[in-house]
């Protein structure tokens, strides 16, 4: 059994594991994270030790005689650039903005974040650091962003940002140089010459020390491997990929309303229905019943034109508007609410309204005072499941919606289409779409199951 | 005559308490279930495209030409569509239905037994069941992918049962596609029904069972299953219903909510919202909806009948 709950778990687990990967991942199926590129940086010496900086912020010091690790530190960074001063060091990175670092205990000091907006950080391949006076300029390689960041070290704050200036202030970012050398792996990234020997670090993360009288290699080393990325930035792109976050609202304002008309009707039709043999009541319950049998597609197409029709005729705009879409689901909701309801009213002791009555209590009162109160919980109960069956409805949402009152169903097909292929911010944003109901459901799951297994057992 | 008709009248006067209270809902069911219904019989007759549709009801009446077009016209690239549809939408809602209720069934006995976090186990096994339908498109969506999907890096590269690759959202298989997703989706609500259901079973019947020394299968068939009977009916004519009318996990699935499934893969009501909604054939839209209602009314009144006999049988 718990082999098949595994198994049943399994697509949920899938789908909060690729909303933290890469979207390429996805795509051709490679089922591990990535881990980040160990390329060596930068090489300073330092007296008898090296400082060897990597792409993954990696901040390492190495002995110099025979390259071994005399300390590691992983700031776990991406597209990473340094800058070296006598006491710290600087790192520019896309996912933690500008990190200061202290430059003898190779060891975090503080970070700022970029005061950047609406770019996918993940996208960043490259950034550029550079120091003049008590500012530090950095820049991006991302799209055709073309902008430098300006920070004052005395004040540790950004300024300004300084508009189409990458080219002045970076005019080595357009260019690419790969050396090779032999008997080395990979190309080299970086070099430093110290006396008679030459230290090169490689893409792959590879240290040489090579004599430049004897003219070889007399040592090498790999450095530690780059962290593994775990993609927690995809969680905030989604919000700036799509307008997701006027999606969510829509659905919340749509939902929420919509729980609270059908609440209202369905209690008094269900009160009605349960406590009076009125005329009548055999026709409406059944057909209560028969609207489930209907196939929505079938309301769906004269409700489609009938709005439209009626902002032809009288100008006052119904498709793809609140009050719309509330009226529509209020209405679609009614007559399952009523029926769960009923089972609710039912369960409640009649004795209690009948001597109420007999004590001279009106019908309202009686309702009011004594009836709806015990229904509360059922109540309750039945408004969250109309709340949850209306955030999972799409076809209604499709039509009947636009641009501006979009429900997360309707909007959650925009990830991957015609300009874009983001299946990990799909995820992601289905990740936050199932958030709500797994909340709700378990905070009432008493009593949701409850009702619903009721009208059954009893049959 | 007229004792009984003022006494009918009477009788409304005395429960006018109650029409007060339905009155709101009356006049939603008349305006927003029924009137729709019934311009949704209408329009089936009428030549309702992109053209014609803002005279919408004095639109060209045409008879029955949407009914021939739907199911005789051997030419009509509607009624091609529409037989895939028909047939898909058979094998999908039979499938699932059975297999919702199997599923279900097996696991609810599992779990009604004593053992150490039970609670536990079942709130887990409900989660499929909480994931909005349009999730569980998508999500299957990705999972069925070609090269980067959950299940032919399984089946390929881990436990490498298959020597490749294959296409799940396009040809035969789509099908199973459409299927697997529905049932996963879906067999928690029955699992939770039934174990309702099985906890109202007296253990007497069991003991006595036991007594006469029956099998495990036997008290199954004699006993578990009758007394269920009322939770299996209404699972059966809900799945039924629903799985007919499935719409959201199928049409996520493909191009993530922008393809068409595919004739494995394409049901009644994305056939219906596809010609209504693409391709603006809002009559012939219309006639595939009443026939569907008049073959789904047909269907609940047959499990109805069987059912009430069945139990007069008894």
């Amino acid at each position: 059994m718990l082999a098949f709950l595994a198994l049943t778990l399994l697509p949920i687990g899938w789908m909060v594991y690729s909303s933290l990967k890469d979207s390429t991942d996805i795509a051709i199926g490679k089922v591990g994270l990535r881990r980040a590129g160990r390329d060596v940086l930068m090489i300073v010496p330092e007296r008898e030790n090296l400082l060897i900086f990597t792409a993954d912020g990696g901040l390492n010091r190495y002995h110099a005689q025979d390259l071994s690790k005399l300390k590691h530190h992983s700031l776990k960074t991406q597209a990473t650039s340094y800058l070296l001063e006598d006491e710290y060091v600087w790192v520019a990175s896309a996912n933690r903005g500008l990190v200061r670092a202290s430059r003898a205990k190779l060891a975090l000091v503080d970070e700022f974040k970029f005061p950047l907006w609406g770019i996918d950080m993940n996208k960043v391949s490259t950034s550029y650091i550079k120091k003049q006076g008590y500012d530090i300029f950095v820049s991006l390689e991302y799209k055709d962003f073309d902008d430098v960041l300006r920070f004052d070290v005395r004040q540790l704050k950004f300024m300004k940002l300084i508009k189409g200036a990458k080219s002045q202030y970076f005019p080595e970012a357009a260019k690419a140089v790969i050396k090779e050398f032999p008997d080395v792996e990979g190309e080299i990234f970086s070099e430093a010459r110290d006396g008679d020997v030459l230290y090169m670090g490689t893409g792959g993360g590879r240290l040489y020390k090579y004599d430049l009288n004897s003219k070889q290699i007399v040592a090498q080393a790999l450095l530690p491997q780059g962290h593994l990325l775990v993609r927690w930035h995809n969680y905030i792109d989604m919000w700036r990929n799509v307008n997701f976050g006027l999606y969510l609202k829509n659905s919340l304002i749509i939902c929420g309303f919509t729980m609270v008309f059908a609440m209202i009707f369905a209690t008094f039709a269900a009160y009605a229905l349960s406590r009076f043999r009125f005329p009548g009541a055999d026709i409406f319950s059944n057909a209560i019943l028969a609207t489930q049998m209907v196939p929505m597609i079938m309301y769906l197409i004269p409700l489609y034109i009938m709005f439209v029709r009626f902002t032809i005729m009288t100008g006052i705009p119904v498709k793809g508007t609140y009050p719309g879409m509330i009226l529509i689901y209020s209405a679609w909701f009614l007559p399952f609410s009523i029926w769960i309801l009923r089972g609710f009213f039912a369960a409640i002791p009649k004795e209690l309204e009948e001597a109420a009555l007999i004590d001279g209590c009106s019908r309202l009162r009686v309702f009011w005072h004594i009836a709806l109160p015990l229904a509360i919980p059922g109540i309750i109960a039945t408004g969250i499941y109309v709340f949850l069956t209306a955030w999972d409805e799409l076809m209604f949402a499709w039509v009947l919606t636009d641009a501006d009152t979009m429900t997360i169903p309707v909007g959650i097909r925009l990830f991957v289409g015609n300009y874009q292929n983001r299946f990990d911010l799909m995820m992601a944003a289905a990740v936050v779409a199932t958030l709500p109901v797994v909340v709700l459901f378990f905070m009432l799951q008493r009593h949701i199951v409850r009702g619903l297994t009721a009208g059954a057992v009893k049959g | 005559m007229k004792p009984k008709k003022k006494k009918l009248w009477h009788r409304i006067k005395q429960d006018r308490f109650a029409y007060y209270f339905i009155l709101p809902t009356l006049l939603a069911m008349l305006f927003l279930h029924l009137s729709p219904i019934v311009q949704g019989v209408y329009m089936s007759f009428l030549k309702l495209n992109q053209f014609t549709l803002q005279q919408y009801l004095l639109a060209p009446f045409i008879g029955a030409d949407n009914f021939y077009k739907v199911l005789i016209d051997p030419h009509s690239p509607i009624r091609i569509g529409l037989f895939e549809a028909v047939r898909n939408t058979v094998i999908y809602t039979i499938i699932v239905t059975i297999g919702t209720l199997a599923i279900g069934m097996v696991v609810a006995l599992m779990l009604n037994r004593k053992f150490f976090a039970r609670p536990l186990v079942r709130t887990l096994f409900l989660f499929p069941w909480i994931v909005p339908t349009y999730v569980t498109g998508l999500l299957w969506g990705i999972i069925w992918l070609k090269q980067g999907g959950l299940v032919n890096v399984m089946l390929a590269d881990w436990l490498k049962i298959i020597p490749f690759k294959p296409s799940w959202l396009s040809g035969p298989n789509t099908i199973w596609a459409i299927i697997i997703p529905t049932i996963w989706r879906y067999w928690p609500l029955s699992m939770l029904m039934l174990l309702a259901g099985l906890q109202t079973i007296p253990d007497e019947l069991y003991e006595a069972a036991d007594i006469d020394g029956a099998s495990p299968w036997r008290k199954f068939w004699m006993i578990t299953w009758p007394m269920l009977r009322p939770v299996w009916f209404i699972l059966i004519l809900f799945g039924l219903i629903y799985n007919t009318y499935s719409f959201n996990i199928v049409i996520m699935m493909f191009g993530f909510g922008a393809g068409y499934p595919g004739e494995w893969g394409d049901l009644m009501m994305t056939n219906i919202f596809r010609n209504s909604f693409q391709l603006w054939n809002f009559g012939t839209g219309a006639a595939t909806s009443v026939l569907l209602l008049i073959v789904m009314v047909a269907i609940v009144n047959v499990w109805f009948t069987y059912f009430k006999k069945s139990e007069d049988l008894r």
